[in-house]
Parts: C-alpha cells; sequence; structure tokens
C-alpha cells in the first residue's frame, strides 16, 4: 500500500518540486497550498505524514499543527527557516515529530520522511506489555494507558516511550534516543528529545514539573525508572 | 587658570562648603560688628558719664584751688584715677606722662569749644580710647578723658575666635554633608548605569524603576522611552532578518530541488556542466546565507548558547570522518575525561570551517588535536599549506576577508566568512581565536573556549 504524504507549501515551484522528489520514492501526495486547504483536506483523505511549511499565509503552521493534533496522531515533520530560531522548539511544543530546515536536499528530506513512515510498518512484537508505575505500554497495539485510561500520544512519543520503557533503569543520552527513536546517526538536535520529552510528561506524570517515572540525569540524559521514585 | 574635570560628588561637596562658608562668614561677621557696636556703644555711654562727674568734680578743685601744677595734677589723679588731660587758659595738664594735649585730635579741641562737649575715638601707642571732652563751665578751662577699650577688645577676639572656629566646623560639615547628599543623590544614577550595562550586554527588556520620586521620574522615563525604541527597533531587524532569511531560503529550496531532479535524468554533457554549476552556485549561496543570518544573530545579540556536556572526542571525530579527514590525524589531551560543557552546534561549525579551510587552502588537516588547559578547551587544527603572513593573521578572521593570493582557482569559493564566525564562537563561550606557524610546517589555527559554570 502506497503512504501518502500531505505538502503544505505556499510556494507553488518548491511544493511541486517536493511532489516530484516524493513520486519518485514511491508516495502518494496530497499538495495544499494554505493552512486552512490543509486542516480541510486531512479530513477528506488518509493521510500517513504532514510536511508542513511554518510561515503560511492565513492560518500559520502553528495553528494547522495545533488543530491536526486535536483529532490526530498522525507524524508531522515542520518545515522552518531556522534552525536557530525558537519556530523549532514552538513546533515541537505544539506536537510536531521532528523538522528539516529550508533549504534542504532532496537526500535529508526523504531520510526525515522514511523514519516517520517506517514506524507504521514497524515489526508488530505480539503481546509485549510493559507496566511502569501506572501507565501500560502496549507495544503491540502501539498505545499506552495510564491508570486503565487510553493516553492520546504521537508516533515518536510513543516510540520513545516504548524505547525508555523497553530498557528500564538504563541513562539514555540525547544523542542515542536521536539515533534509535529519531534514526539520526549523527548532528541531530538534541531539541527534539528534550520536548518529546516535556510532552512525555505532561501526559504520563502526575505531577510533570516533579517527575517520578522519568528522570533527568544531569549531563548525562533521561531514565526510565520502575521503582517509581 | 583651568581645573582638572572633577566629579559630580567633589562638585557638590564644595558648593555645599563654600554655601556653607559663606552662610556661617557672614553670619559671624554680623554677629561680631553688632557685639561689638553694642559693647562699644554701651562703654561710650558709660565713658560720657563718668566723664561728666570727673568733669564736674575737677571743675570743683580747678575753682578752690590756686591754679598750682601740683595741686592741679594731684587732684586730676585723686578724682578720676583716670587718664586726662585739664585745659586751664593756655596751659595743659595731664594725669600721665604719655598722654598731652598733642594726642588730642585738634578738630576734637575744637568741638569741644564750639559744642562745650565731644567725643572721638582714637589710638595712642596702640592702645584704643574714646577721648571725652567737655568744657568746665564758668571757666576757661576744658577736661579730656581717655578711656580705654581694650579690655572690650580683648572680649571681641575671643568672640572672634569662637566664630571663625565654628564657621570652620560649619564648612566641614557643608562639604560632608554634600558628599553624603550626593551620594544619595547619584544612587539613581548607579541604577541607570547598571540597567545601561544590562542593555548593552543584550538584555533588552530591561527597565528603569524609580518608585514615585516625582523628581526622577522624567528620567526613568526617558530612559525607558529609549530603551522601548532600541528594542523595537532591534526586534524590527530581526524580524527583518527572520523575513529576508525566509524569503531566500524558499526559492533556494526549490532551486536546491530543482538540481537534484535534474541529476536524475540523463543528461548530455553540457547540460551536465551546467547542472554543476548551478548545483556549485546553488551551494554557495545557501551557505552564504545561513553564514550571514548567523552571524547578524550574533551581532543583534540574540544567539544564545545552548550549553551540554559534550563527547568532545566524539563529535571531533564525526566532524572529521564527514569533512573526509583520516582519524589517524586526530590527537585527544583530554586524560581520559572526553567531555566538555559547550555549545555542542556552535563547536561542530567551529571545527566544520576549519577542516574546511585547511582543505581549501591549506592542502588539507594534517593534525587535530583537542586538549584542557587550566580547565579550558583548546582546539588546534594543523595544515600542510604555505601558512599566513605574520600581517595576514589578524585580518583573515575579518568578514569577506580573502587573501591576495590565496584563492584557489579551480575551486568554488568560500564564503569568507568562515573564519569571522570562528572568531564569534570562540568568543561567544568566552574564547578566542587566532592562527600561527605549525612547527610541521603550514598554519595552526588555534581555538579556545572558556569553562563554562
Amino acid at each position: 500500500m502506497t503512504d501518502t504524504v500531505m505538502v503544505v507549501e505556499d510556494d507553488h515551484s518548491v511544493r511541486a518540486l517536493v511532489r516530484m522528489l516524493l513520486e519518485d520514492e514511491g508516495l502518494g501526495v496530497v499538495e495544499a497550498s494554505t493552512g486552512s486547504q490543509a486542516v480541510e483536506r486531512f479530513g477528506a483523505e488518509p493521510i500517513d505524514l504532514v510536511l508542513l511549511d511554518l510561515r503560511l499565509p492565513g492560518l500559520s503552521g502553528f495553528d494547522v499543527c495545533r488543530q491536526l493534533r486535536r483529532t490526530s496522531e498522525v507524524p508531522i515533520i515542520i518545515v522552518t527557516a531556522q534552525q536557530d530560531s525558537h519556530d523549532v522548539v514552538a513546533g515541537l511544543e505544539m506536537g510536531a515529530d521532528d523538522y528539516v530546515t529550508k533549504p534542504f536536499n532532496d537526500r535529508e528530506l526523504m531520510a526525515r520522511v522514511r523514519v516517520q513512515l517506517r514506524r507504521k510498518h514497524a515489526p508488530i512484537s505480539v503481546g509485549t506489555v510493559i507496566t511502569v508505575g501506572d501507565v501500560e505500554v502496549r507495544v503491540d497495539e502501539g498505545r499506552a494507558l495510564k491508570g486503565g485510561e487510553p493516553v492520546a500520544l504521537t508516533k515518536s512519543e510513543f516510540h520513545l516511550l516504548q524505547h525508555l520503557a523497553q530498557n528500564p533503569n538504563r541513562v539514555w543520552s540525547r544523542d542515542q534516543l536521536l539515533e534509535h527513536v529519531w534514526g539520526y546517526a549523527y548532528n541531530g538536535d538534541g531539541r527534539l528529545v528534550d520536548t518529546h520529552i516535556a510532552r512525555l510528561r505532561a501526559k504520563i506524570e502526575d505531577n510533570p514539573s516533579l517527575p517520578t517515572l522519568i528522570h533527568t540525569v544531569r549531563g548525562l540524559g533521561y531514565r526510565l525508572s520502575t521503582s517509581g521514585t | 587658570m583651568t581645573f582638572a574635570p572633577r566629579g559630580l560628588r567633589a562638585r557638590s561637596a564644595t558648593a555645599f562648603a563654600l554655601l556653607a562658608l559663606v552662610l556661617s562668614v557672614s553670619l559671624s561677621v554680623t554677629t561680631y560688628q553688632l557685639t561689638r557696636w553694642y559693647l562699644l556703644d554701651k562703654r561710650q555711654d558709660l565713658a560720657v558719664r563718668q566723664a561728666a562727674v570727673n568733669a564736674l568734680v575737677t571743675k570743683g578743685f580747678v575753682a578752690a584751688s590756686d591754679p598750682a601744677d601740683i595741686d592741679v595734677l594731684e587732684s586730676l589723679r585723686s578724682v578720676s584715677n583716670a587718664r586726662a588731660v585739664l585745659r586751664i587758659g593756655d596751659t595743659w595738664y595731664a594725669s600721665v606722662v604719655e598722654l598731652s594735649n598733642s594726642t588730642i585730635p585738634p578738630d576734637l579741641i575744637r568741638s569741644v569749644e564750639t559744642d562745650g562737649a565731644a567725643r572721638q575715638r582714637i589710638q595712642v601707642n596702640g592702645t584704643s580710647y574714646i577721648v571725652v571732652g567737655t568744657q568746665l563751665p564758668g571757666l576757661d578751662a576744658a577736661y579730656f578723658e581717655f578711656v580705654p577699650v581694650d579690655e572690650y577688645q580683648r572680649t571681641l577676639d575671643t568672640l572672634a575666635t569662637v566664630l571663625i572656629a565654628a564657621a570652620s566646623v560649619t564648612t566641614l560639615v557643608g562639604a560632608i554633608a554634600g558628599w553624603l547628599a550626593s551620594r544619595r543623590l547619584m544612587r539613581p544614577l548607579g541604577a541607570v548605569a547598571s540597567a545601561a550595562q544590562a542593555m548593552s550586554a543584550g538584555d533588552l527588556t530591561r527597565r528603569l524603576d524609580v518608585g514615585h520620586d516625582p523628581d526622577l521620574q522624567p528620567v526613568a522615563d526617558s530612559f525607558n522611552d529609549m530603551a522601548e525604541s532600541l528594542e523595537q527597533r532591534i526586534e524590527r531587524e530581526l524580524r527583518f532578518t527572520a523575513d529576508v532569511s525566509h524569503e531566500l531560503r524558499t526559492p533556494l529550496t526549490a532551486m536546491a530541488s530543482a538540481v537534484s531532479l535534474a541529476r536524475r535524468s540523463e543528461l548530455t554533457p553540457r547540460a551536465r556542466f551546467a547542472v554543476d554549476v548551478l548545483d556549485e552556485q546553488v551551494d554557495h549561496l545557501r551557505r552564504l546565507t545561513l553564514e550571514l543570518l548567523e552571524i547578524s544573530r550574533i551581532d543583534a545579540g540574540v544567539s544564545e548558547l545552548r550549553l551540554d556536556d559534550v563527547d568532545i572526542e566524539k563529535v571531533t571525530c564525526q566532524a572529521m570522518v564527514s569533512c573526509n579527514v583520516d582519524l589517524a590525524r586526530f590527537r585527544s589531551l583530554l586524560d581520559g575525561v572526553p567531555t566538555f560543557r559547550i555549545d555542542r552546534t556552535r563547536y561542530e561549525r567551529v571545527l566544520a570551517n576549519l577542516l574546511e579551510n585547511a582543505d581549501r587552502y591549506g592542502g588539507g588537516a594534517t593534525c587535530v588535536e583537542v586538549a584542557r588547559v587550566d580547565g579550558n578547551l583548546v582546539l588546534t587544527v594543523d595544515d600542510a599549506g604555505p601558512g599566513v603572513a605574520p600581517e595576514e593573521r589578524l585580518a583573515i578572521f575579518g568578514r569577506f576577508h580573502r587573501g591576495a593570493d590565496a584563492q584557489p582557482p579551480d575551486r568554488p569559493k568560500g564564503t569568507g566568512l568562515g573564519l569571522a564566525l570562528v572568531d564569534e564562537h570562540a568568543r561567544m563561550h568566552g574564547g578566542s581565536a587566532w592562527v600561527t606557524d605549525s612547527p610541521h610546517g603550514g598554519a595552526r589555527f588555534v581555538v579556545t573556549f572558556a569553562r563554562q559554570p
């Protein structure tokens, strides 16, 4: 089955070129030139990945991200003009899974796209359920429950939680998490990990500012604790 | 006469001291004069009354006795116990030797003759007297009595000493008060200075708060207005930079994607050459845009250090691999502690720029070394090129500087910002960058990064 990518970009030539690059990789493409068009088309067609430019006329990329997240855990890659800017963090905090910086080249873009789509086709380890505190990670179903209630996690949030839960009480550096969860061999952005950890904590910790499950190990990285302390 | 410029506090203290001096001196002088006038006036009244009595008594003597010299003098001495001069007819008698008719001012004698009585202050041998003269009624005689006023002068001298001392103390107290008052007045200036300092260090949101002081409010208001407009201007410029960046990046993205697509098709040699040129130029433009933005963000003071404990050995090797530098050329003197607190992205850019610089102008890096010196990180990159002439060593870290003969003719141009950025990144870490000769020939670039708290 072909995966479909929605390209949200106001510049028509960039849109057309990205379409060709994605189609060359055997992916289906849906185009949207404005934010409201993106929200509209997302509801109308099955979309497996959203490539979202943040600076759009009218409804901005941030707004689109927020609206899509209300109903969907679809992978979202934001496209930003500046790596150094706060746009990246703001977009990630709104639920984006990864980002690429303009101008990107075809290899960078395709690498990011493939990592996000691969999750969808990840081999399912049947019947694996990991319990940490009152959180249940159902690896086979790709979802998590807290106190018996399902928690809405994005694909990358779930992937991060799963990775930490499968290797409990072990400290993972940002670089290691970037490699395992996002597929960055090197040169990944530590802010990806930090914002995702913050999002996870907000969803599964009783008190996100005093985390008992996901601990920060200063200078080293993060650790998921099964002892609940 | 010229004065060296003095501080506000010194000037304020001087002004207070001068004011205190003027006030206390004029008060003292007035007090002194009034006291003196009052005392002398009293003394004069007393002298006049006493002289009148003495004159009457003397008149009795003169009228009763023969005008024999001895008797008159005896009587003068017995009556007044004072210093007196008596004229009977044309004869003058003095009760003490230092007095005579010549010591009496002639106009006083005339005044006594015409008016019957007169008085005057005179000095005799350095002593002040009030001379009271009066006609003896019914006789051709006049009586002059010398009343010394020096005893009052001593009182007045003591008073003057006390007043001068008081004036000096007041002046000193004035100076101290001025110094202290100016310190209080200067305190808001200190707040202004620290706010201005914070702003120039990049904290554009800093404002002055002077409470509800109506005198300081105008200063604070105009300072805050200035800060506000400065902040807005910088924000505008940053927004402009961000907008320009976005506007440039979109066409660049389109061009880069178009080049990638074109490469996927079969191309004639001519078309392939054209695509190669396009590729090269798009890449150059992309890097120029990135580096210009980076440097303008640093200039605007909005670039932040993102510090992390970074495995320097690992990151350095990764950068070397991606720049095709043999890992055998890597040397670590970190003594088994490979982590250092640093902004990883900036460190990677510094390293990439140096490696690329070595590749472009120095025939490639021959040695990459990381070391810890006094807790700071020192990165050294040697190359095998011709080295950098001493007069060029500072200039090559300037923006868009290109050495006279350094440009390799058969290679795409550098952006001209690489080394300038190396310098800026080092500075942001409290370090520095410089170039010197490598002991193995070629150039040696050294960049330091200070230990971060």
